[in-house]
Order: structure tokens, then sequence, then C-alpha cells
């Protein structure tokens, strides 16, 4: 017997393992590379072992979730079985498929997936909402065809368009059994196993390389004092397209006093963004205290916004009227007089603050 | 005052049969009334007794299509509504859009007496003016002499002697009277279950556990919740600008609570300015009135003052909901209890008698108190499925039925049966059941417990255009199923013959069910129907087609109108001739002009004939005479 605190054994250990490992992958025929480690193991209602292991990245942090799975599909084990890797991404969100060449995946009677098959397939197990999850698989299958025919893994030509739409054709058996696979128990394994992982350096990732569903995760994690140490991904944020990510970012910047001259940039790109980012931001500067420099630059931009954003800037001057510098009241004076005639009530009032002064 | 007496009577319904048991209190306005001292407290109010056939409570949908069933089959039937206009959630007060099994894509669009009404909509009403959709379903109601109808009448209380309701009573405030209705049956289409609770019969709320019916969508734990409320408003774009002032008790909403609810058209609210999943939907409505009132004017200060919309600067409210429309609330228990698996897998019931076709649409019960969820997730069906008349009858009394969403169904279950067109189908299914059970003396589950009766009510349901899953005609009384049936054309797939195979529409099983027939170029093709031996007839009966396949339903929302047909819908037949034969001989002529119903009835003197020669002369568009069933009867007048 093995002692397993020697050295020698934990070398035999390991050895062992990563041998069984590797016989297991190449008889799957999947690539395994020794720094992914074996997280769980799952027991599907097949009795099929499926065994989890987490992929890292060159810099060693957890980049997705597979198993290399090999299962019967249909019932009473008409069909072939399938043998498929699956990939998870770090929560738990179906990732990818990687067939295995020469055990393609098939509809009934061995038709080969068309490339719109695989399309529908991927968007079918992306959604974690799918009807197959409320749906037992007998009630999905048209079982009153004849067995051996091409419908047993079909849908009755009555079926409606609402309902085939979410299905894969003449593959019902291998969605429903993918599906239930990534999406169940396995899913919030894998979500719970990278919430008790999570490090600076793996957020610093998912803030900057991943997905959107990764932005938000991170982001309803970041707590207060973090704030400032995720600056620099922060504002990386504001700057991508997607407005939800932009605006929940801008939500978490500290103080702008605390992050100038940086912040400034969110005012001289101002007109870069999309209008609910624009929004965001003027809310942003008339939470905090706006010192004369933000101040300036606000001034910069004033020709560039439209009427509502205006209200709101001039709101940001009003409050921090103690702030603005000679130079300041000088361009903004400038800025109402060149309006001239097309001065509103915003306008004048925003005059009188600055004679005022 | 005899006019007066007149006038009042008529109000009333005693013409069309409804008994004021204390006429004194019928008569006109007695002088005394006027020159003695007033009546003090409640005799302030007029008491007036009817005695009726069938009382129903809620002129919503499912209301309407009761009364007008249970009347056109002969019962005298007094239809009480607490609201000055009909229509419930569809009315112009509420304008949800009658939703239905149209959701599934395929051809089951809902028939009957809701069809009826939607052609005349989109006939009638092109213009697409809710307050004129009111008065089409007025107009139905109103000229059918069975029914007594009485608007801005609320029911308040309710007398119940051992398993039978006795009557209720209701009270109208604009004419201060207060009206015992007394009735052999009572139909609870108040969508509240009012009438139920009121006589103590159970009933169900909140959401059940997944445990109890094994339903997947259910939750781990039974509770109190459900589905809220929706306040619905209308808007309209000027040639300027037009600016909004929210009030200081609206909701502020910014630009996150939108990620899963898109403002991308404004001319119709949103189904998901929803409350009240967490309230109590009926005791507190007051309250949910004012908060929903809150979010509906933060989403439009949103959608115009946030900077974030500038393609809203021109447009402006023109219409906003006072009467939030209700999803959920109590649910009566029948005989049976439909659940998720009824809805999702169609059971063959002997007793079906309607479908239903939404999908499985629950709605978390914050609304918009927790933007962060998805404002509804739905389980889509793979097809439309039964409902049966069990679930359509209180368990606890023998004249008590429901129709609308108070009906026997699990909460996960109404998610999909919740729907005003589905509703509208039960309306109809009860209404044709209540006058069985008043003709013969019986109760629903004394209907449901005898298959002759269940067979004639299901029956009569198909002959008046009611679709109900796996039931064909085969009514005796029907003689065109013994005729033999030839045609001038007929198109391959569409034969003859198809009109009296028991099928009156597309049931998507591969067969058209349809006569059809090319009815261009001068083309006048004829369909006869041969008897061996002469028949005497004065009634033919036929349904034509009317593009089930397509939605058709009023609605402010342009998406949801963009692809319906408003008007006739061009594949129903318009012109055609009617001819009675024997031996050779034309016996009876008839010329029936401008049709658009779907289904049509001709009446006429009894006839012998031989044969029916109808010949198509024109269709509202198509270039096919499409014809789906011809039955032929000998009515007795």
């Amino acid at each position: 017997m093995l002692n397993v605190k020697s050295p020698v054994s934990r070398i035999l250990s390991l050895a062992i393992r990563v041998i069984v490992l590797l016989l297991w992958s190449t008889t799957m025929g999947f690539p395994f590379h020794q720094n992914d480690q074996h997280i769980f193991t799952y027991r599907t209602d097949r009795e099929v072992d499926v065994r989890i292991f987490l992929a890292v990245d060159k810099d060693e942090l957890p980049d997705h979730y597979y198993c290399d799975l090999f299962t019967p599909i249909c019932l009473e084990d008409l069909c072939n079985p399938i043998e498929i890797r699956l990939e998870w991404d770090l929560l738990g969100n179906f990732r990818n498929y990687q067939e295995v060449k020469g055990k393609e995946i098939t509809k009934f009677d061995h038709e080969p997936f068309e490339e719109d098959d695989h399309k529908k397939l991927k968007e079918i197990l992306s959604d974690k909402e799918s009807l197959l999850q409320d749906y037992h698989i007998e009630d999905l299958v048209d079982t009153t065809q004849k067995v051996y025919s091409a419908e047993i893994d079909g849908l009755t030509a009555a079926t409606s368009k609402t309902f085939a739409d979410k299905l894969v054709p003449g593959a019902i058996y291998t969605c429903y059994t993918l599906w239930h696979i990534i999406n169940g128990e396995i899913a919030d394994k894998i979500l719970a196993h990278t919430q008790a992982n999570m490090s600076e350096a793996l957020k610093r990732k998912m803030l900057l390389r991943g997905s959107v569903a990764y932005q938000d995760f991170v982001l309803d994690r970041i707590l207060p004092e973090e704030r400032k140490t995720f600056q620099p991904e922060l504002f990386e944020l504001i700057d991508r397209e997607n407005p939800f990510i932009a605006i929940k970012s801008i939500r978490h910047l500290p103080d702008p006093n605390k992050l100038e001259p940086d912040v400034w940039k969110l005012i001289r790109n101002f007109d870069k963004y999309v209008l609910p980012v624009r929004s965001a931001i003027i809310q942003y500067f008339t939470r905090y205290p706006c010192n004369t420099s933000a101040l300036k630059e606000w001034v910069q931009v004033l020709g560039t916004l439209s009427e509502q954003q205006k209200v709101g800037v001039y709101g940001i001057f009003e409050k921090n009227k103690s702030q603005l510098d000679k130079t300041t009241i000088a361009g903004l004076k400038a800025y109402l007089e060149r309006r001239n005639d097309k001065l509103d009530g915003h306008d004048r009032k925003l005059m009188l603050i600055l004679n005022n002064l | 005052m005899n006019d007066n007496r007149r006038t009042f009577l008529k109000t009333l319904g005693l013409s069309s049969g409804a008994m004021i048991l204390n006429p004194f209190e019928g008569t006109a306005i007695p002088a005394e009334k006027f020159l003695n001292q007033p009546a003090k407290g409640l005799d302030i109010y007029t008491r007036r007794i009817i005695q009726t056939d069938i009382a129903v409570i809620g002129g919503g949908m499912s209301g309407i299509c009761a009364a007008l069933a249970a009347a056109r089959n002969g019962a005298k039937v007094v239809l009480i509504q607490n609201r000055s206009r009909l229509g419930g959630n569809a009315s112009s007060e509420i304008r949800m859009h009658i939703s239905g099994s149209s959701a599934l894509r395929q051809v089951w669009r809902e028939t009957g007496i809701l069809e009826e009404i939607m052609l005349d909509d989109a006939v009638l009403n092109p213009q697409n003016a809710y307050p004129m959709f009111d008065f089409v379903m007025y107009d139905k109601v109103i000229s059918e002499p069975n029914i007594t109808l009485l608007l801005d009448t609320a029911l308040f209380d309710a007398k119940a002697n051992g398993r039978k309701v006795e009557q209720i009573v209701a009270f109208c405030s604009p004419t201060e009277e207060i009206y015992e209705i007394k009735a052999k049956h009572f139909a609870d289409c108040t969508g509240d279950g009012t009438l139920a609770a009121l006589v103590g019969a159970e009933y169900m709320r909140g959401r059940e556990a997944e445990s109890k019916w094994n339903e997947s969508l259910a939750f781990p734990e039974a509770d109190e919740k459900g589905m809220g409320n929706s306040l619905l408003f209308m808007a309209d774009k000027f040639d300027k600008p037009m600016p909004f002032k929210a009030p200081e008790w609206a909701r502020k909403f910014q630009f996150e609570d939108f990620r899963h609810r898109g403002v991308s058209s404004f001319e119709y609210g949103y189904w998901w300015i929803e409350l009240g999943g967490e309230y109590d939907t009926i005791s507190d409505g007051h309250k949910l009135h004012r908060e929903l009132l809150a979010i509906l004017f933060g989403v439009w200060d949103y959608i115009k003052n946030s900077g974030n919309h500038p393609e809203s600067e021109n447009w402006a409210l023109t219409w906003v909901g006072m009467i939030q429309g209700k999803r959920e609330s109590r649910r009566i228990v029948g005989d049976y209890i439909m659940t998720q698996r009824d809805v999702q897998i169609p059971q063959e019931y002997a007793d079906g008698v309607a479908y239903g076709g939404w999908s499985l649409d629950d709605h978390p019960p914050a609304g918009m108190d927790d933007t962060s969820l998805k404002p509804a997730r739905q389980v889509p069906l793979k097809g439309p499925y039964p409902i049966p008349l069990r679930s359509l009858y209180s368990k606890d009394f023998d004249n008590l039925w429901m129709a609308g969403r108070n009906i026997s169904v699990s909460h996960v279950a109404l998610s999909s049966t919740r729907v005003m067109a589905t509703c509208a189908t039960l309306g109809q299914a009860v209404g044709v059941a209540m006058q069985h059970a008043v003709a013969r003396n019986l109760t629903g589950r004394g209907i449901v417990n005898s298959p002759k009766d269940m067979q004639q009510v299901r029956q009569t349901l198909l002959r008046q255009d009611q679709s109900i899953l796996y039931v064909v005609n085969q009514d005796e009384a029907d003689l065109a199923r013994k005729a033999s049936v030839t045609a001038s054309d007929q198109d391959t797939g569409f034969e003859a013959s198809n009109v009296i195979d028991g099928v009156n529409r597309d049931i998507q099983d591969g067969k058209s069910h349809q006569w059809r027939a090319r009815v261009e170029g001068g083309k006048e093709p004829w369909i006869q129907l041969k008897w061996n031996t002469p028949v005497s007839i004065n009634q033919i009966e036929f349904t034509f087609d009317t593009g089930l396949h397509r939605y058709l339903r009023i609605s402010g929302q342009a998406v949801v109108m963009k692809n319906q047909i408003r008007g006739r819908q061009p594949e129903t037949v318009s012109d055609f001739k009617i001819e009675g034969l024997l031996n050779g001989k034309v016996v009876y002529s008839d010329f029936v002009m401008n049709n658009y119903y779907r289904k049509y009835v001709h009446k006429f003197e009894v006839t012998k004939v031989d044969s029916v020669r109808i010949t198509v002369t024109k269709t509202n568009g198509d270039a096919h005479a499409r014809i789906f069933e011809i039955r032929c009867y000998n009515e007795r007048t």
C-alpha cells in the first residue's frame, strides 16, 4: 500500500492519474492538458460517470470547464451513443462542444448534422430557459410513429412552429440529453466552484476578456472598497459597446476627484458615447462634488449637448458654483453670449448665477 | 305614464322573458315618490326582483359569450356588468388585446361567438377605434332578445341553500336600484370568482407547490403570490414637439430598468407595466391602481425626459387606462383541476368543450418592483389542448358555473388558460351547457356523467362553430350527412365531399376538410348535395373560410395589427345562390350577398327537395370559393 505522504508515492499517484487520464482522453480522441484539474465527477441518470475538469490558461487562471461524454441518447438505446466534449464557461453556462472526428453527432437514421443544426443545437444548449426543462422526453418525441422510421426522434407535422423552432428536428433525444447534462446539477456545481475560487486576477480576466455574463457577474460582486482597484477595468468597460455594462461600470466609479485626470476622458469623449451612457455620466458627476478642473472640462463640451443634457450639466455648475474660477466663468459667459437670441430659461438662470458670483 | 312604463319594462328586459316578481316596483315612477316625504336610508333605493333561467355575472369576453350562447339556445338570460361597457380586459377601458391560440402560429384562431364578434369588428370598425369595439360587443348583446343587460350593476351579495345558489343581489349606483336576481343557473364570469366566494364555494389562490401536482413550473413551496395587474396607455405622434411633465408622484426609472423591457415603440403601452403579484390583486386594488399609475407615468417620463429617446419628442399620451387588467385572483375548484400536464400534453377528455393554445406564460409576482427580473417566461406548446367541462362548474354547487380566468386550474395551468380568446370559448361552452341543464333539469356534473347529454352539448357547440378537439359532426339531425355531394369544379385535395366530412376547419391532419374551386374569370362554381329520397328542410348552415391561420384581434399595438386584414377576410364567400330542387325543378331559391361570417345560417319555409345547389358568384377577394361545411336541417319552429 502506498503511503500518500511519501514523495515517491505522490509522484507515482500523480503519474498513474496522468496515465489514466491520458489513456481515457486518447480513447475519447480529445486533447488533455496536464494542468487541467479534475473538479468533480457527476453520475447521470443513465448511470454514466461524467468527470468534470477545469481548463486553465497560460497564466494558470481558470478558463473553462469541460467533460468528455460517452452516453446513450435514445430511449431503449435505439440510437448510436454520443461521444462528445462538452464545455462550460466559468459560470456554468454552455460554452461549446467538440465532436470526435469520425463520430460526429447525427440525427436519427444517421443523417449528418448540417451547419444550421449545429447552430440551432448550440442556441438550445445556451438557453437556460429552454422548454426542454419543462417537458418529459416521452412527451417531446412522436412515439406514434414506427420505431425504426426517421420519425422516432421527430415531431409530428402538426407541431406548432413556436415549439418546433426550439428544437433540432430529428435530434430531439440529443437536444434533450445534452441540455439536461449541461444545464442540470453540473452547472450549479461549476458556478459554486468558480465562486469559491475567485481571485483578483480572475476578476480582472473575467471583466476584460469575458462575455457580458462574466462582466455582469463580476460587476455585481465588486465591493465599494474594491472600486479603486478595478478602476482601469471600469474605464475600459465604459468604452465598450454594451451600454448596460458601461452604465453598471459608471455606477461603480468612486468619487471623480480621486480618479483625476483619467476621469476627465468621460467628459472629453462625451459625444462618442451612446445616449444612455451620456445620461449616466451626467448623473455620476451630479452625484459627487466637482472641482474646478472637472468644471472646466464640462465647459469645453457644452456645444455638443442636447437640451436635456445641457440642463443636467447646468445643474452640475450650479451645485459646484463655488469651484468656478474666473477662466471658467468667462468661458461659460462666452458660451451663453454665443447663444444670443436662443437663450432659454435655463441659460438665463445660469447667467444670473454667474453674475452673482 | 304608459310611455314611461314601456321604457322601464324594456330596460329590465321584461319583454325578453325576465320576470319582475314585484310588478308595482316595475311600474313608472309613482307621483307620490316625489310628492311625499322622501324615504330614508336603504329605502331610497328601488328594489327590483327578477326571475330568469340563467344569470351571468360579469360582462367580459367570457360573460358575453356565455350569455349569448345560452340565450341563442333559448334560455332567458340576465347579464350583469359592473362597468358601463362590455368587454372587461378587452374593452376600451383596459384595451388588452384578445390573445389565444393564434400564438401557436398555426391554424388555431378561435371560432364560434368570438370569431363572429371579431369578424364584425374587423368589418364594422376598420378604423380600429376601441370605443367602437365596445359597441360591436354591445350591439351583439343588446340585439339578442333573450338577454336582459344590466350595465353599471355590481354583484354584492348572494344566497345559497344547500348545493343550490338561489339568488344574487346587485346594485346599480346611477339608477339607485337594487336587483334581486333569482335564476336556475348562475355563471361566475367575474374573473375574481366573487360569486363563488360569496356562496362559500371552494376556491384556490396563490401558487401551489411543485409537489402538489408534480408541476415543474411551480415553485418548491406554496405561497400567496401570483401574476400582477397591468395598466396600459396609448400615445400618438404629432407634427410638433410634445413636452411632458410627469406628476410629482410618478416613479423614477433609469436605463437599467429596461434591460428586460423594451420601449422601442410608443403607440401602445406595455403589458409589463405590471404590479400586484405580491399584493392581494382584489382587496389591494386601490393601492395597486395608484402605484400602477405612478409606474406608467414614470415609464413615460423616462421615455420623454431621460434624454435616451429623442425619437419620442413628437409623441404624447392620448389615453391612459384607469382600470388595471387583472391576470389572476381566485380560481374556483371544479370536479377537475387542470394542471401543467393537461396544458402541455393534450388529453382527450370525453367532456372537452373548448381548447387553449397560449403558452405557459407565468409572470414573476414582483413585476415592476424588480426590473432585474425578466417580466415573463413563456414555455411554448406543441399544439392546442382541450379544456374539460368539469373545470367549468363548482364542485360544491349544482348550479354554479364559471368561465374566464376563475376556472378550475392550477396556478401553472392558469398561466395559459387565462388569455381572453380562451376565456371567450369557455364562456360559449358554459352558455350552451347551462341552457342544456335548464332545459333538462340537469347539473354540470349530471351532464358530464351522462354520455348522451355530453354528446348533445358537444354537438350543439360544434354546430354553433365552437371548435372542440377530436370532435366531429355526428349530428343525427343534420340531413346533409346523408347526401351525396358533387361539384362543378374541385381542386385536388379540396373535394366536394369534404363539406360533409364532419370537420369544419383545418385541424392540421394533412387534410383540407374544405371544398375549393376557382371562382375567377366569370367562373361560378357550384356544389350540390343530393338525396336518394326527398327531404324536407328549412335551414341550411354554412361554414366558410376566414383565414384562421392569421391573427384577427383589435389592438393598439402596431406590430400586432401589422399582418392582420381589417375588413372582410378575403377567403370568405361573399355572394352565393341557394337553390332547392325536386325532380330537377327549382322549388326554392335565394341569393345571399355581402357575407363575411364564418358561420352563416340560412332559414326559409320548410321545403321538400331532393337536392340543394350552392353557386358561388363572389368571394371577398380570394380566387377560390371555399366551403368547409354545409349542414341541412328541418328545424321545428
